[in-house]
């Protein structure tokens, strides 16, 4: 099929003008909640401008609004190209897309309001659980039944990653969110205990393994060939990279609760299993850069490119320091410090975030008619390069001597046994982290403004383009 | 079966199946195979670029 006309690239533009909004709204969430750290007086005194309210609605609007829209972006327009295929239905493609846009604004509006489950990155009560359930198997019936009307003999790579992210995200939601309603507002999970705290973190860490991880690997696998111009420097390592890494992922999440009262056999068997996830990590990060070996110099002139392979190295950096922090007696040090906000943001900006932008500026001209990767300016491509890498720099660099000081400063004792600090003695030694953590992350949220610029007038240009032909023709 | 004798089975298990999934991947019977798959994403353009697999 060579004909694009006959893809379903609406949905596609849909999920992809979403993503650069709920992007926006999303970093700027958070870089409010960086400044009422700063500036306390920021919350005004309005009980739903509450840190404690609108943390949890910049990590679900970042996540599953901004991540969420743009896997879907991508993944549905991976899917169809390399099946060579149109998506099985369009108006179960529609309900894919507005279904999630209801979910998230049904997010924006009952996570301000303190309605919340209070488990962490699953904080929605159960009537909103129930339709993302809904919204979750419209989507794997979409891509899954597009990959099995395929006009190809391979499924490649890409789809097998996106087809784990979506199997196992459906059955990490469904399990962690089993509860029992008392009210439309609230519920309790079925779940009690040392157990509730394992299956909520088998859940959390597994959103990041499949959600955060095997989703955009997925994207990776497309757009960093697609990119250089040249095939994957290795399929065959993607193969055992995709074995590996979901095999031994779903084991990692008990290393969220080192030192508490979870058994120690499952704490070091997490312990153990994130150790040796860094293999599978560094195969699929050293696979995507190694696509580049003989076309080094495509770095130094195209700016998607740079967006590319920073993102994987950030994926290399996160994915070290992931198994480091793992190891007790590291994370005796780093847990419940703003080490571990660090470590989140190196995958989430560095990795998850400018892996993204990247794929949208190589996709979003073809959305809009023009050739891959050519948006109305490459020079603001640069630009939002910069900034976005300067802003994540500055973002994990506080966040690591923040990190490393609370937790020297938690665990000093006096000779005669006593703690040399009190807890507000950390608190204002963290100051000057949290304003640099402040500006890391207004000059990422700059980046996406100017991206949002960038995206208007290319389908500005387009828009015209089409008007101009009318007129000639 | 006791508990450590399930440990074994399983460690080895595991070995088992990695080393499956590697000589499945790097087989020399299903070079062509892969390398096949790996020009996917380059297969539905206009112009065809003919890019060699890997």
């Amino acid at each position: 099929m060579k004909d694009h006309s006959l893809y379903n690239y609406k949905v596609v533009k849909q999920f992809s003008i979403m993503t650069v909004v709920w992007g926006i709204v999303g970093m700027l969430v958070g870089v409010l909640i960086a400044g009422q750290l700063v500036w306390p007086e920021l919350n005004f005194g309005v009980p739903w401008l509450q840190f404690g309210r609108l943390r949890p609605l910049h990590t679900n609007a970042v996540i599953f609004a901004f991540g969420g829209s743009a896997l879907m972006a991508t993944s549905l327009y991976i899917v169809q190209r390399t099946c060579q295929v149109r998506l099985i239905s369009d108006r179960l493609a529609s309900f894919v897309f507005w279904g999630w846009q209801l979910v998230i604004l049904l997010a924006a509006i009952t996570l301000p309001f303190g309605i919340t489950s209070g488990k962490e990155y699953a904080e929605l009560e159960w009537p909103i659980d129930i339709l993302i359930t809904l919204v979750w198997v419209g989507y794997a019936v979409l891509f899954i039944g597009t990959i099995v009307k395929r006009n190809t003999k391979h499924i490649y790579v890409a789809n097998w990653f996106f087809s784990a992210f979506i199997v196992a995200v459906a059955i990490l939601h469904i399990f962690n969110s089993l509860a029992i309603p008392v009210s439309l507002y609230k519920s309790y999970s079925i779940y009690s205990g040392a157990i509730d705290a394992m299956v909520q973190w088998w859940y959390g860490h597994n959103a990041v393994g499949f959600f955060l991880t095997a989703g955009f690997l997925g994207m990776m696998y497309y757009f960093v060939p697609k990119q250089a111009d040249r095939p994957i420097y290795s399929y065959r390592l993607s193969v055992v990279h995709f074995w590996a890494l979901v095999a031994v992922y779903v084991w990692a999440g008990p290393h969220h609760l080192h030192y508490t009262s979870l058994p120690d056999w499952a704490q070091s068997l997490g312990m153990v299993m994130s150790l040796i996830l860094l293999a599978p990590s560094w195969g699929g990060m050293i696979n995507g850069v190694m696509t580049l070996s003989g076309a080094w110099d495509k770095l130094r002139t195209d700016p998607i490119l740079k967006f590319l392979v920073v993102s994987l190295s950030f994926y290399g950096m996160s994915t070290f320091e992931g198994p480091m922090m793992s190891i007790k007696s590291v994370n005796a040090l780093s847990h419940y410090t703003d080490w571990t906000i660090g470590h989140v943001h190196s995958g989430a900006l560095g990795w998850v975030a400018m892996i993204s932008i990247g794929s949208l500026y190589h996709l979003m001209p073809i959305l809009y008619g023009r050739k891959q990767g050519e948006m109305y300016s490459e020079r603001l491509i640069d630009l939002h390069f910069w900034l976005s890498t300067i802003g994540t720099v500055l973002y994990i660099a506080s966040m690591w001597v923040n990190g490393l000081m609370q937790g020297l400063m938690w665990r000093a004792v006096n000779s005669d046994g006593t703690l040399t600090y009190s807890f507000i003695d950390s608190v204002e030694a963290s100051f000057p982290g949290y304003v640099v953590r402040f500006i890391g992350g207004a000059i990422f949220l700059s980046g996406m403004l100017v991206m949002a610029y960038n995206v208007w007038k290319t389908a500005q240009l387009s828009k015209n383009k089409v008007e101009a032909k009318e007129v000639y023709s | 079966m006791s508990i450590e004798e399930l440990r074994g089975i399983s460690t080895i298990f595991c070995l088992i199946a990695f080393i499956g999934v590697l000589y499945w991947a790097y087989g020399p019977s299903r070079k062509e195979y892969f390398s096949n798959a790996s020009r996917l994403p380059f297969e539905d353009e206009n112009e065809n670029k003919n890019v060699k697999g890997n």
